[in-house]
């Protein structure tokens, strides 16, 4: 059996997913192969980490349906099963006139969330996409230690240490467009984390204004927080223009949220 | 039923949009089935069916529930119905009235809640975090949309960019391998 075979095995050991052949073959490679059998054990507090990750970002995740669900109750109330017959109808009743009971103080707290608590639920930057520069033999130049410690700050959503580092950052590329511009990003993300709409605003539109070419991957991220830095900043008219139009293209992964925040700030 | 376990598979190989489906389709029913039948708020209604449904999901992830021998919701108000047990228990208070709107007992023994137990463990999840902080992308980025996002190999294929699932096997078991490697030096750093 090759590594890669091997390591297939130790993963579904630890993901409690081996099937009997699985199992069988797993139990014999344990028992004969040393190296094996360590490698299942070197890779237990590994895969217990992940576990644990996986649970506190499901738990993230679960929190966010629960804000869109009391923010718009109504559309996220799929079927996903379909049921028929009287006696289901009956229940059907039942149900909804008990839910008017129990849904009236969910709306009443869905009227009175917080302007900070929406901006909570809608900021969320997309931190996967971030490309951190890996180590390698010989270790990093200063300036490459500097953007990893600036991305990784980043990468954690602890803005106040990532904005000077990027800045930093940018300023010793100040030679570089193409650096500079592409640090925007970054940097307007930031000072909307740390609650600096306008500042925000300024670095998110630089970058937009780059080359077309080389910012399309991130684009569809600084329009959208380019329109919350502007309802950040009280300019509702801005961001009511910009949500529209993210709302209207269908490809957006932003489209479902500006779609929801359109309605919000419509309603006020 | 059949439906049902299909659903679960779907699950098992990482669907996020159909779990959120699944979340929204049982939230109301579950708290109006909490609320009228353990005289409890909304909050703390809200707060068991997430348990709940983080419960359903990792037994679900983890091979613990293959199989369904009753509807889908009728294993998640099951699950409720174990943690409102302990939640009294652990509070010292009487259950008012239990209304059985469905017969739960049948799923009991394929239930484990031990996973909302295993959370306290800071140590090991910080020490993931840390790896995954160094090893630096692509490895960082396929590895945590799986095993941490729970995405399955497909959504990864997308995410990523690669050509197919077989691509994103080959990443990521070269990416285990590296994460072993680092591990162990810094076990031998400590």
């Amino acid at each position: 059996m090759n590594d890669f075979a091997k390591m297939q095995l130790i993963e579904a050991y630890h993901s409690q997913q081996l099937d009997a052949t699985q199992q069988s073959q797993f139990d014999e490679l344990y028992l004969n192969d040393i190296e094996f059998a360590k490698q299942v054990e070197d890779f237990k507090p590994i895969f217990e980490g992940f576990e644990m990750l996986h649970l506190e970002a499901f738990e993230k995740q679960i929190q966010s349906w629960e804000i869109a669900n009391q923010l718009n109750p109504q559309v996220n109330q799929p079927q996903l099963v379909a049921h028929k017959g009287g006696l289901w109808r009956k229940l059907m009743v039942y149900v909804a006139a008990a839910a008017i009971l129990i849904a009236a103080p969910i709306f009443y707290w869905n009227s009175q969330l917080t302007e900070n608590e929406q901006f909570a639920h809608f900021f969320d930057p997309n931190t996967m996409a971030v490309m951190i520069p890996a180590v390698r033999a010989g270790g990093l130049t200063p300036a490459k230690e500097l953007e990893k410690k600036a991305l990784e700050a980043y990468v954690r959503k602890d803005f106040a240490v990532a904005l000077p580092l990027l800045q930093e950052y940018s300023n010793v590329h100040k030679d570089s467009v193409r650096i500079v511009k592409s640090m925007k990003l970054y940097i307007g993300i930031s000072q909307l984390g740390l609650n600096k709409p306008a500042e925000s605003i300024a670095s998110l539109k630089d970058f937009l204004s780059f080359n077309e070419e080389t910012i399309s991957d991130y684009r569809q991220e600084a329009e959208w927080m380019l329109a919350l830095a502007y309802h950040r900043n009280g300019q509702k008219d801005e961001a009511l223009d910009l949500l529209q139009q993210i709302a209207q293209q269908p490809n957006n992964e932003y489209s479902s949220n500006a779609q929801k925040m359109y309605g919000m700030l419509n309603q006020k | 039923m059949e439906k049902e376990n299909e659903i679960l598979s779907a699950i098992k190989l990482g669907n996020p949009k159909l779990l959120e489906q699944l979340y929204n389709e049982y939230r109301r029913p579950f708290l109006l089935w909490a609320v009228q039948n353990y005289k409890c708020d909304d909050d703390a209604a809200l707060e068991v069916y997430q348990k709940a449904f983080t419960v359903l999901y990792f037994n679900v992830k983890n091979g613990k529930l293959q199989q369904l021998t009753s509807s889908l919701k009728t294993y998640i108000f099951a699950i409720g119905k174990n943690l409102f047990y302990e939640r009294f228990r652990d509070k010292s208070l009487q259950v008012v009235h239990i209304d059985e709107v469905m017969n739960t007992t049948a799923v009991q023994d394929q239930i484990d809640n031990s996973i909302l137990e295993h959370y306290q463990n800071n140590h090991q999840r910080e020490f993931v975090r840390q790896l995954l902080d160094k090893i630096g992308d692509p490895c960082r980025k396929i590895l945590s949309l799986i095993f941490i996002d729970g995405l399955g190999h497909k959504e990864v294929v997308d995410a990523m960019g690669y050509s197919d699932e077989r691509v994103v096997r080959k990443r990521k078991s070269l990416c285990l391998k590296t994460l072993r490697e680092m591990s162990l030096q810094l076990k031998n750093h400590d």
